[in-house]
């Protein structure tokens, strides 16, 4: 009788353990800020648009910046920040500083004490100038923060750096962590039109690249930004295009070469020896507020289909071509512009480049390759 | 040394004269790969589901005196598991044909698991009475074949560090794994047991097989807690 006990005893000590009690929790480990919001009691003098006071902040971005009027007052600013739960923020999260002579920077401390995360928060001013000529010759490229790949920018005439461009290369690392920069989806070239230009390379993405069903990654430049959070769950959300502009454009043109890869295939890797990548460089100008008043900006699910689009220049089924090719296209527009939403702000310039045209939907040739340089859209600069 | 001598001497000339029965098994086998202790990472065990897997064997008892034996086996085990966990913060390192992927992982992890070994019990026997036997000692393990496998859902990964680039993860299925080769091919661990007999050629057991080493290889980085083969059988017993 002691030993049925005893076994009964052991086989319920084996199931007390294996369920054995679940720890208490940790304290958060990450410290970031998701939201920043500023109050001011006269929006319009200082804004543009109201729904200028408050952005998402992506979980990439250190920096944080509120576009204001030239005019605005920027002495006493409390900007108020959504931050992970348990971190603390310093300064202290809706104090009031002076942003006129520059950024100000928040140090975020996560809960459990051992991480820490810099944000520097600005206020400036877009370029009221209003030029005859966009022109964008990527001359200036540099390595990111992690020194991984290459982020592009410009200069203006006081030499002031500024990124407007964004390319698919922080989802490449991801899948991709032993790529040197040069292996990268878009990369600098020295052999440009003049100077250096870009080159866009639709690459496999690896076995990870396979096991997340996004086996390649088409090359790609545009102006906007990249939300690398969404790259997995909403891809085409990832890609994001766009910056308010006062601009209207007229025309688009731009030098390119191409060499598309030898096999087209799908999503599934599946070969389509009928099926040719080509290249794609367009241009889309689009109302960044929808009826109701909320902030838009397209995306690769609507940048070319979007009611809210009001002007598009694409150059599409872009073919071989191995020495420079320029193109002079016209925007098409679809509505008359609004005088006072072009003096707000309130339309957004897009213009994106893409090594497979279909790259949005992980379909192409893996190595179409798409140089593009000297980007130019002349724009109606007369006044009103 | 000398005891340690003896016992040897007494175990060989034992094995030689003195095998009195073979023994087949075939049972059920519940349990499969387990935490011992589950680290705070792990938020929430959602389902843990042991799985009946099926073991089969034979062993051969050598007595050493009236109640004493000692017995070898040689068994096939199928371990089977499927569990799904909320974890948060998780560290993980993940390599896979030369690329890495390292970070935390905050979200849902489900498991399929399904491992057969090869397992040679050496068991020290102690006949109570005519019906019951209680055997006890350690084994080891070869893995024939594993299958290791599952996916995240439902949470997003933060790569290198929890301040770094952060990634969602949804429930489509596009962030599995695959660790079936990772499955280390030895393995060693204790077994606690009791046999009934009750005829001249049948008999039952119940068995508690616990593992002491790591499930996984040394340089398995993906897992940050060491895993063990716990399970416990019962089943029939036949007596050539």
């Amino acid at each position: 009788m002691l030993h049925y006990k005893s076994l009964t005893m052991v086989l319920l000590l084996c199931i007390g353990m294996l369920n054995s009690c679940i720890k208490d929790e940790a304290p958060n480990a990450e410290c970031d800020i998701t939201r920043a919001a500023v109050t001011v009691s006269d929006i319009a003098a200082t804004f543009y648009q109201a729904t200028d006071t408050a952005q998402t902040v992506s979980y990439s971005d250190s920096v944080i910046t509120f576009t204001v009027r030239p005019l605005a007052d920027l002495t006493a600013l409390a900007p108020r920040f959504s931050i992970t739960e348990g971190a603390t923020i310093s300064p202290t999260n809706g104090s009031v500083h002076n942003f006129s002579n520059g950024p100000v920077y928040y140090t975020l401390t996560s809960e459990d004490g051992m991480w820490k995360r810099r944000y520097r928060v600005q206020f400036s001013t877009p370029s009221n100038i209003v030029r005859d000529t966009l022109a964008y010759d990527f001359e200036h490229a540099e390595l990111n923060s992690t020194g991984n790949y290459y982020v592009w920018y410009e200069v203006d005439g006081s030499g002031q750096k500024s990124y407007p461009w964004a390319t698919g290369n922080p989802g490449f690392r991801l899948s991709s962590s032993t790529a040197k920069a040069e292996e990268y989806i878009s990369i600098p070239e020295e052999a440009g039109v003049e100077g250096r230009c870009v080159k866009l390379t639709t690459r496999s993405t690896g076995i990870f690249g396979q096991l997340a069903k996004r086996p390649l990654a088409a090359g790609s430049i545009f102006l906007g930004t990249f939300d690398l959070s969404q790259a997995l769950t909403n891809s085409l959300g990832a890609t994001r295009f766009g910056h308010p502009t006062k601009e209207i454009p007229l025309r688009f043109s731009a030098y390119y070469k191409y060499q598309r890869g030898a096999t087209y295939q799908d999503k599934q890797l599946i070969p389509y020896p009928d099926k040719q990548d080509y290249g794609h460089i367009y241009a889309v100008l689009y109302r960044n507020h929808d009826e109701a008043g909320n902030a838009v900006t397209l995306d690769g699910t609507n940048v070319l289909s979007s009611p809210l689009i009001v002007a598009i220049a694409s150059f599409d089924s872009i073919d071989n071509r191995a020495n420079w090719t320029s193109f002079d296209i016209p925007f098409t527009y679809l509505t008359t512009l609004d005088e006072t939403l072009l003096a707000n702000f309130g339309y957004s310039l897009a213009v994106v480049c893409s090594s497979s045209h279909k790259g949005s939907l992980f379909e192409g040739a893996i190595g179409s390759t798409l140089w593009v340089d000297k980007i130019r859209i002349t724009c109606n600069s007369t006044k009103q | 040394m000398k005891h340690l001598l003896s016992l040897l001497a007494l175990s060989v000339f034992s094995l030689s004269v003195q095998a009195t029965d073979i023994r087949a098994r075939l049972g059920y086998n519940i349990g499969g790969i387990t935490p011992v202790s589950l680290p705070n990472t792990i938020r929430h065990i959602n389902s843990y589901n042991p799985g009946f897997g099926i073991t089969a064997g034979v062993d051969v008892p050598f007595s050493l005196s009236k109640r004493w034996a000692v017995s070898f086996g040689l068994k096939l085990e199928n371990l089977r598991m499927q569990t799904d966990a909320t974890v948060k913060s998780y560290h993980t390192r993940i390599t896979m044909d030369g690329e890495t992927i390292e970070g935390y992982f905050t979200g849902r992890v489900r498991t399929r698991a399904n491992i057969i070994y090869m397992t040679m019990p050496l068991l020290a026997e102690y006949q109570i009475n005519d019906r019951w036997t209680l055997k006890a000692g350690p084994y080891l393990s070869f893995k024939a074949d594993a299958t290791f496998k599952g996916n995240v859902y439902n949470g997003h990964l933060r790569r290198e560090t929890p301040t770094g680039d952060l990634v969602q993860i949804g429930n489509d299925n596009t962030a599995s794994y695959d660790f079936s080769n990772e499955v280390a091919r030895f393995g060693t661990g204790l077994t606690i047991a009791a046999d009934y007999r009750i005829s001249q050629k049948w008999g039952a057991y119940a068995e508690l097989d616990w593992g002491l080493s790591d499930t996984f290889k040394k340089n398995f980085t993906a897992i940050s807690f060491k895993m063990y083969a716990v399970h416990a059988s019962f089943g029939a017993i036949y007596h050539f």
